[in-house]
């Protein structure tokens, strides 16, 4: 690091001392407990942590975000040499206005639907108080910002509205209207969670590039320590409304890292970690359960005029794999690959126009009559990735369980039904009196064992876990696929494991499957494709992935 | 005395046959009956639920109907048993209006006195403070003594109702009547509702009872009737409208909206497009279109719809199903929005790689989470019913005018507000009738829907 940067680094641009966050209603809680950092120009300072931790609240206190329901109870908060808190009027929205931007994770929730993208960074231009006479200066200025976020066709961004833009031009539109007004600090609330690897990498890049040219701070906001690590130049780790560690300036090294951060970084999959269980990676080729061959899917696409011929969308591409028996088979592949297409059409749920076969032992799945599919369907069971909707908010646990039950052993006695549901939440990790609870007062993780239990009531041979572990927290995710190992184990299920997690696919498959819009990439052993990649797609999906320095993960050891 | 059952007196009785069946299968499942505890711990759910009770009791009271036949065969007149307890005050017909709690006329007559004279003056109700001798200098003391004598009684009524409580409590027998009377005093907040709300229904009670031999507690109309009496009978057109109504339109909205989500396209295009035609015929013209046709077949029949009261119930029932018919749509439209979304969700998806059938999907996991929509609409649509009855009544293509309602009651009130001074007592009884109704029926649903919805009780 220069001195120059390092110079720049101890002027500070926000400093924040002693900060304690309060929520006021409906009980009184201390949400942050007395935190202090600060950010130095031109500096990206990360914040990480779990969700509740309070990372995202402290962020949006600062400028005064947060619900009219939490307050700063005490602490100090200075933004470039003027005090921000204790309030002084108007300087939060000037602030707000001229010199602090914001990128949040959703960008859809964040743009406005019904404005066009051009129309909403000129608000913000205008509203910063950048003077500007002509509306075709304005515009000018717009398309520049547009430009700047590395959008390929500007004039088509400038005129359409948010719904026509994907979710990484979206961002890439937030960032443009955090720009317009020329910041000093840019806020970024998780502003790649939401986002494929890939697009999250180059996001991130241009993040990287934008800073170094306007030279403005960062203040991160990430679940993902190996975005932190990637992304900046300081990394804070919070849990439970404290920062537990820091590192130096220009250093991204815990002094002596906490119990917490330890774990946190165990946590994270990968294939080192594999090979250090000391477990047999290429396990002994099993007979294969489910074999896919040759199939096809298209989805018939809305016709444009009533005598135009009907065009179809080709979501899978003569797609062949195997699924072994008590295996792990991972599918990894960008957002819009045919992955969860894949999913559904093994389950039976999809509905389109299908040829090929899916072979579940010796049965065709795609031919065979209703009353069939519905007894095989014991056999093939779904985890899904939200853990939220995959649950129905009216029935109780017991019942959401039972129903699996119910229908493929209509003949079972009440008593045993009970007996056999508290066998299962046991073997999730549950207690048994979660019976008669409903699933909004489960966490995030619990729901996802819900869900298992729920797979697992029928007995299945397949699981296909749809991103199960996406919408958790890294913690939750470790505990969660060590239960999905355990249960193979103890009950020798395959999984059909769609992620697109490549560190996830080399610690936890067996098998990997690479789709790329429809079609195979490849498909084969872990080693093969993922250790030893050798495919340059697979190659730059592999290095679009964040990953932890050495330097850095040596320190947990 | 022969029992008569009018048509709506049988779905009104299937329909409280049906809340009966309900609160048996209540109490056989353990856990919907926690659920409906809830409902009952919240202080203003009791209150507005005893108030619903009430109304519900008085519809029933005056659904029972029968036929007099001791006296004179041919005679077709149906009276109800609310009829016979209002006996003496249904017959008590003034010539004109007359005040709340007047003892004279509200209108100004000729009187020829006994001398010859000629005098304008008001004169003295028939019925009315007929009791008082002088009644300048009697009034007031005979109001004074009567309140007295009614908050004694009212409370003296209350407090047997309590002992007897006190006797039959079965769960924990108190020791002695002061520990009960504690028991009472610090008990939780809506065992005290209750009582509070039974001591004001007790007051009421004798309130009525002591009054009404006496006096027009909310005055007479144009013609003389006692205005208590027609609010009364007014309960019935009202709940019957607002509860057979919903209930005829609820399996339409829900059947159709639920197919129509569930399934999608051609199914969904068939039911659409009903819907739609049928939501852009104005309601009124196939009220009136039925209306009518409903007279031409009753002057035909003359002779089976030879009473009165007959031809005003086929009349009701004709114009709770038009009603019905024509307002499924608005609730149909949610129903299949919301059915849209669920059906994409995961826990469907889920269901269904279960092995369950479309069926099973539907009731399990589809129409138990449109419950909440279901009673919002039908809340909302009892009080939007009882208003649309009055404003039909205004275009006589309402209930029958022989019928007592607040609608025709409202509908007179026209004239009435224009006099000097003010007829105000028709509005104001019919407008406090339908309030309680209305605003008891609205706290009840929405206590019940926070206690069904499992994300509020927590």
């Amino acid at each position: 690091m220069s001195k120059l940067q390092e110079s720049n680094h101890r002027q500070k641009i926000l400093e924040v001392n002693r900060l304690t966050i309060q929520a006021i209603y409906p009980v009184e809680k201390t949400i942050v407990r007395n935190i202090s950092f600060d950010i130095g120009k031109s500096e990206t300072i990360s914040l990480v942590g779990e969700s509740g931790s309070g990372k995202s609240l402290t962020a949006l206190s600062l400028f005064g975000l947060q619900p009219n329901d939490i307050q700063i109870s005490a602490g100090k908060v200075k933004f470039d040499t003027k005090t921000v808190h204790p309030s002084t009027g108007s300087n939060l929205r000037a602030l707000r206005r001229y010199s602090v931007g914001f990128v949040f994770q959703e960008a859809q929730s964040s743009l406005n639907p019904v404005i066009s993208i051009g129309q909403q960074i000129i608000e913000v231009l205008q509203n910063s108080g950048s003077v500007m006479v002509s509306n075709r200066e304005q515009k000018q200025k717009a398309m520049d910002l547009i430009r700047e976020v590395e959008i390929d066709d500007p004039e088509r961004v400038f005129k359409s509205y948010p719904h026509q833009l994907s979710g990484g031009m979206k961002q890439r539109v937030m960032i443009a209207i955090a720009l317009a007004k020329n910041p000093s600090l840019l806020i970024a609330d998780e502003p790649t969670t939401a986002l494929d690897v890939s697009v999250q990498s180059k996001i991130l890049k241009l993040i990287k590039r934008i800073q170094k040219r306007t030279r403005m701070s960062i203040l991160f906001i990430t679940h993902d320590l190996a975005v932190a690590f990637q992304i900046s130049d300081r990394v804070m780790v919070m849990r439970d409304g404290y920062i537990t560690d820091k590192s130096e300036f220009g250093s991204l090294q815990f002094e002596s890292p906490s119990n917490y951060t330890k774990e946190l970084m165990n946590a994270l999959p990968s294939w080192t970690k594999r090979e250090k269980k000391q477990e047999h990676v290429s396990k002994v080729l099993s007979e294969p359960i489910v074999n896919v061959n040759d199939l096809n899917i298209s989805f018939k696409l809305k016709k444009d005029k009533i005598f135009s011929r009907r065009k179809y969308f080709k979501a899978l591409d003569s797609v062949s794999f195997v699924l072994r028996r008590s295996s792990t088979l991972a599918v990894v592949g960008e957002s819009g690959s045919g992955k969860t297409t894949l999913a559904k059409t093994i389950l039976g749920l999809c509905s389109a126009e299908i040829s090929g076969s899916v072979f579940f032992n010796d049965t065709n799945i795609l031919n065979c009559d209703r009353k069939r599919l519905r007894k095989i369907r014991a056999n093939l069971q779904v985890v899904f990735q939200d853990p939220i909707s995959s649950l129905n908010p009216r029935m109780r646990v017991g019942e959401i369980i039972e129903e699996g039950i119910k229908i493929h052993q209509p003949s079972l006695v009440k008593k045993d039904i009970d007996k056999k549901i508290k066998s299962i939440l046991n073997d999730v990790g549950l207690s048994s009196d979660c019976v008669y609870r409903f699933p909004h007062e489960f966490s995030g993780g619990q729901r996802q064992r819900i869900c298992i239990a729920r797979a697992l009531a029928v007995e299945p041979n397949v699981i296909i876990c749809d991103e199960p572990t996406s919408s958790l927290d890294v913690l939750i995710q470790a505990q969660i696929i060590e239960l999905l190992k355990q249960l193979q184990e103890d009950k020798g299920i395959s999984y059909l494991f769609i992620t697109h997690d490549i560190n996830l696919v080399s610690y936890f498959a067996d098998d990997v499957l690479v789709l790329k819009k429809g079609k195979v990439i490849e498909f084969g052993s872990v080693e093969k494709v993922i250790i030893n990649a050798s495919n340059p797609y697979v190659q730059t999906l592999i290095s679009a992935a964040p990953k932890i320095p050495k330097y850095l993960s040596r320190d947990f050891e | 005395m022969q029992i008569v059952i009018l048509k709506t007196d049988f779905l009104f009785f299937l329909l409280l046959a049906g809340i009966f069946l309900y609160s048996l299968f209540v109490f056989k499942d353990k856990q919907l009956l926690d659920v409906w505890r809830q409902v009952f711990r919240k202080p203003l759910a009791i209150a507005s639920g005893m108030v619903l009770f009430f109304y519900l009791a008085i519809c029933l009271l005056d659904s029972i109907h029968f036929k007099h036949l001791a006296n004179n065969e041919k005679s077709q007149e149906i009276t109800s048993v609310l009829d016979s307890l209002f006996e003496p005050i249904s017959k008590q017909v003034e010539t004109t209006y007359s005040a709340p709690f007047a003892y004279s006329s509200f209108v100004k007559e000729t009187i020829l006195n006994d001398d010859g004279s000629v005098a304008r003056e008001f004169p003295r109700l028939k019925f009315g403070g007929s009791h008082l001798i002088d009644p300048e200098s009697d009034y007031w003391p005979d109001i004074w003594i009567s309140l007295i004598y009614i908050l004694c009684m009212g409370f003296v009524f209350w407090l047997v109702l309590l002992f007897i409580y006190y006797f039959f409590s079965y769960r924990s027998r108190p020791k002695s009547v002061i520990s009960f009377v504690n028991v009472v005093l610090v008990s939780s907040g809506s065992f005290k509702v209750f009582w509070v709300t039974l001591l004001g229904f007790c007051l009421l009670f004798s309130f009525l009872f002591v009054f009404a031999g006496h006096y027009h507690i909310l005055g007479t109309d144009k013609v003389g009737n006692d205005v208590l009496y027609q609010s009364f009978k007014s309960i019935r057109t009202g709940v019957l409208i607002g509860t057979l109504t919903t209930l005829l339109a609820l399996p339409f909205a829900l059947i159709f909206g639920v197919t129509a989500g569930y399934f999608g396209g051609w199914i969904d295009d068939v039911i659409q497009f009903l819907y739609t035609t049928l939501s852009s015929i104005p309601g009124v013209l196939l009220i009136a279109a039925a209306a009518l046709m409903l007279e031409i077949y009753m002057s035909k029949h003359s002779d089976i719809y030879m009473s009165v009261v007959a031809r005003a119930d086929l009349r009701l029932l004709a114009l709770c199903m038009i009603i019905g018919i024509t307002s499924w749509t608005t609730l149909c439209r949610y129903v299949r929005a919301e059915t849209l979304k669920l059906r994409e969700m995961d826990f469907v998806a889920a269901a269904t790689a279960l092995g369950a059938t479309k069926l099973r999907v539907i009731f399990r996991h589809v129409t138990p989470n449109l419950m909440h929509l279901v009673m919002i609409t039908l809340v909302l649509d009892f009080s939007g019913l009882v208003l649309a009855e009055a404003a039909l009544s205004y275009i006589d293509i309402g209930v029958d005018p022989s019928m007592e309602s607040w609608g025709n009651m409202i509908n007179s009130a026209r004239l009435e507000l224009a006099r000097e001074p003010v007829v105000w007592w028709s509005l104001g009884s019919a407008f406090f009738f339908m309030l309680f109704l209305v605003l008891a029926a609205n706290i009840f649903a929405d206590s019940t829907r926070d206690a069904f919805d499992p994300k509020t009780n927590d």
